[in-house]
């Protein structure tokens, strides 16, 4: 199918629907629930760690 | 924070030379994050790093220029499309990618559209146009048009 028609299909919201099953997302979200298990709160540091990360 | 960031290098360093995947240009990965470090302060002088999530072209802006890296740099776009999901989940505060933001070309966007137009002669930049306009026409940020090639075109017609 091509591209065009293929994206025709979906609104954002289904695309946000299937953004949220993107293992790059389910990762950051685990280890966010993981992180927040151990009450480490720092937001800020969590996704300076993110931005180093997609830096490499 | 300044001496945990300085610290972290080499522990991403370490990370990367024993890691099973990613292994290429180390050298140039420690370069690109040392330099993240010298500007990250730059970067949160006047407002903290979450603050940029309610403006992300203008901290795509900031970081490509703080990195001497042009806008259009497929890590420069990646990055941000990792901060906003970062910033998404602990916000929890959904704000749509920008529109203004180009998807990060890399070889399977090239293949894809290689493919479709039978056309290899295209530069990146018509390329990388060609995504933007298909995002502008159908109101879906580039990068969020990213996902879903990557997750779910991909897999059923790539």
């Amino acid at each position: 199918m091509k591209l065009e028609e293929y994206i025709q299909q979906f609104s954002l919201d289904e695309v946000l629907a299937i953004e949220y099953s993107d293992k790059q997302f389910i990762v950051l979200q685990s280890a966010r629930n993981h992180i927040n298990s151990q009450k480490d709160t720092d937001k800020e540091l969590f996704v300076f760690l993110i931005l180093q990360c997609a830096l490499v | 924070m300044q001496e945990l960031q300085y610290n972290n290098v080499d522990r991403w360093y370490d990370f990367l030379i024993t890691s099973r995947y990613n292994k290429r240009l180390y050298n140039n990965k420690r370069k690109r994050l040392e330099k993240f470090v010298m500007v990250y302060n730059d970067l949160v002088q006047y407002v903290s790093l979450l603050d940029h999530h309610n403006n992300m072209f203008a901290f795509r802006n900031n970081l490509s220029d703080a990195m001497k890296q042009h806008p259009h740099n497929k890590t420069m776009a990646f990055a941000i499309k990792m901060y906003g999901y970062g910033a998404r989940i602990v916000t929890k505060n959904f704000i749509s990618y920008p529109m203004d933001i180009v998807i990060p070309l890399d070889s399977r966007l090239r293949k894809i559209y290689t493919e479709q137009y039978s056309d290899t002669n295209s530069t990146d930049h018509e390329i990388v146009t060609y995504y933007q306009q298909l995002a502008k026409t159908n109101n879906i940020a580039p990068l969020h048009l990213d996902s879903l090639i990557w997750i779910d075109y991909r897999e059923k017609y790539g």
